[in-house]
């Protein structure tokens, strides 16, 4: 008979190897691979040959020299960091404004959290003809002036697909940042009214230093993927959009890849950036810890 | 009856005063332009997708307002949006029918995989002591803050010499993960809130671990697993990206309307019934939404149990 800890034990490893199998096969394994790939050149004649760092030779020349696709994509990514900072007062405050339950507060909070629920494929495509072919012709139509579309025209391609996935994105951290605000207790923020603590003050001093351990981390989260952003360019051009980020970049690259052809030079842009963003999370993180106060109510 | 409603119009004002400030304002009207950009993309899409397709040709132009309604993109959607696939002899086409089944069983399959893996991992970290669990949390957290670029390619690589790629088992197998959400966080933190008496009591019944797992502890947290079952099936519904390099031989709706919609060779001929095309697959997660939208909204935010 097999005592209650041999049978505890079983259980327990039937229900975890499966996940711990595919982690190390899809996760350990995989990031292994793509390091090998990126030491490596691959041609339908030889199959996969070493190529030593050539294919890191490669990308720093190619990310050195200006308005090649990976210093433009490179360029793009931190302008869509830096300007994400402009949009994080409204991401916060659209959840302070559905926690103090002000005017229209749920009809607000469905709308922000439609785009998780609605395909944003269907969305962006939908935009995409709006603002290639809708407005341009409406402008030519009722105020007799020809414009490109502001998505088809390099000039502004960027604001376009920026401002397309600002609007997607605002509502993706709501729920987050309501839930915790909703914990702040009662009690306290009665108290801070009665002290003449209301509005934008409350929000300032009361709400905000307690959200700040949760602000924290989507703080990190965000920097974390900061070269992941593809500004959804593949949903609105497929492979031709007329500008790049490195996520983009690296996306088509692999899936326009006649055979194996682009694997590495994919591979060794990954695992550069990857290099470069692991030591700078883990000092960001720390910066964060440091200054966020340890908050328990 | 007018006397009724006068304490409620006047309620309702002293509210809105009471609100009116610099700040409310100037968030409301963001809002509010943040709402009207959402629903004029919407409603544009919606009102050319009833744009009877002879009246549109017609008339040449996608911003005029409509001469004759009819649903009849609605119907012609499943036999014009339709793509080919190279098959051992000759091609193949995917209609859009087919493609909505294949989204189902993506969506559906992936959604259950995932939420149950998160939820039984969740759970023996939780309710069963083993030295094993600072590793798998390890696990958990590392790949949650630690960004790696670039294993696309590798990811490919390591299907194909498994041979799945392009099945559905193969599909299935890449979403068996307890990493890369916040489901394992949060159905964590919902068993920690179970108390242990129900399991001791359970095992002392004579229950074996697999049965209190099944019958005492996911029953009590069946409202977070359905939120999540339903919040996963939603996203991978709209999912193409991953359908587009693990699954091209089982087009998903999404994966199908996005090639469909690329193949610049129709124009814009084609345009109101892609634009059906994209209302009908957005129809059933807006309906899921309707219907779940005070459960799942509810849910996330307490993360607790839910009956």
């Amino acid at each position: 008979m097999l005592t209650a800890r041999k049978k505890e034990t079983v259980f327990y490893v039937c229900v975890v190897t499966l996940p711990i199998v595919q982690f190390l096969i899809f996760y350990v394994y995989a990031n292994i691979n793509s390091f090998t790939l990126s030491l490596k050149n691959w041609t339908a004649a030889e199959g996969f040959t070493w190529a030593g760092i050539t294919n890191y030779k490669n990308m720093w020349l190619e990310l050195t020299t200006p308005n090649t696709n990976l210093n433009v994509g490179m360029i793009n990514a931190i302008k869509v960091y830096l300007l994400g900072w402009i949009i994080k007062p409204l991401q916060l405050l659209f959840p302070f404004y559905v926690y103090k339950k002000m005017p229209c507060h749920g009809f607000f909070k469905i709308m922000l959290f439609l785009p998780q629920i609605l395909s944003t494929t269907c969305v962006a495509l939908i935009y995409k003809y709006v603002v290639d072919q809708v407005i341009p012709e409406i402008s030519f139509l009722y105020f007799d002036k020809r414009m490109m579309g502001m998505l088809s025209d390099p000039n502004s391609t960027f604001w376009a697909a920026w401002v397309f996935g600002v609007v997607e994105g605002l509502g993706g951290t709501i729920l987050i940042y309501t839930s915790a605000m909703s914990r702040i207790p009662e009690t306290l923020v009665e108290y801070a009214k009665i002290e003449g603590c209301t509005g934008l003050k409350e929000f300032t001093k009361i709400t905000f230093p307690l959200i700040l351990p949760t602000f924290s981390v989507y703080l990190l989260l965000g920097f974390t993927s900061i070269f992941s952003a593809t500004l959804n360019l593949y949903t609105f051009f497929g492979s031709g959009a007329p500008i790049q980020t490195v996520g983009y970049y690296t996306y088509v690259m692999v899936v326009d890849s006649s055979g194996y052809t682009n694997y590495p030079k994919a591979a060794a842009i990954g695992m550069f950036f990857t290099i470069i963003l692991v030591p700078l999370t883990i000092v960001m993180r720390n910066i964060l810890n440091r200054l966020t106060p340890k908050v328990e109510y | 009856m007018d006397g009724g409603i006068k304490p409620i119009k006047s309620g309702l004002n002293k509210k809105i005063k009471k609100n009116l400030n610099p700040y409310t304002v100037l968030i409301f009207t963001v809002l509010l332009t943040y709402c009207v950009f959402q629903i004029a993309l919407l409603a544009w899409g919606l009102i050319k997708s009833l744009h009877d397709p002879e009246d549109y040709l017609l008339r040449g132009t996608v911003s005029n307002w409509p001469d004759k309604f009819s649903f009849i993109n609605y119907i012609k959607a499943f036999s014009a949006i339709s793509i080919t696939l190279e098959r051992h002899l000759g091609g193949y086409t995917v209609y859009l029918a087919e493609m909505f089944l294949n989204s189902l069983f993506y969506s559906f399959g992936c959604a259950a995989v995932y939420t149950m893996t998160s939820c039984t991992m969740a759970y023996v970290v939780n309710k069963h002591k083993f030295k094993f669990n600072n590793v798998i949390n390890f696990i958990f957290w590392f790949t949650y803050m630690v960004p790696i670029m670039g294993t696309m390619g590798s990811t490919i690589q390591i299907t194909e010499t498994l041979g799945i790629r392009n099945t559905w088992i193969g599909m299935f197998i890449m979403k068996m993960t307890f990493t890369g959400g916040n489901a394992f966080l949060l159905f964590g933190a919902a068993f920690r809130s179970i108390d242990n008496g129900y399991k001791e009591a359970a095992i002392i019944d004579g229950s074996s671990d697999f049965q209190v797992m099944v019958k005492i502890m996911f029953p009590l947290i069946k409202g977070l697993i359905f939120t999540f079952f339903i919040l996963g099936f939603i996203g991978y519904w709209n999912d193409y990206y991953t359908p587009m390099i693990y699954l091209q031989k089982n087009p998903t709706a999404a994966y199908g309307l996005f090639k469909f919609n690329n193949n610049q060779s129709q124009g814009t001929n084609f345009l109101t019934y892609k634009l059906a095309g994209f209302m009908i697959l957005m129809i059933p997660t807006f309906v899921i939404f309707l219907f779940a939208k005070d459960r799942f909204m509810g849910d996330l935010t307490a993360g607790g149990i839910k009956g």
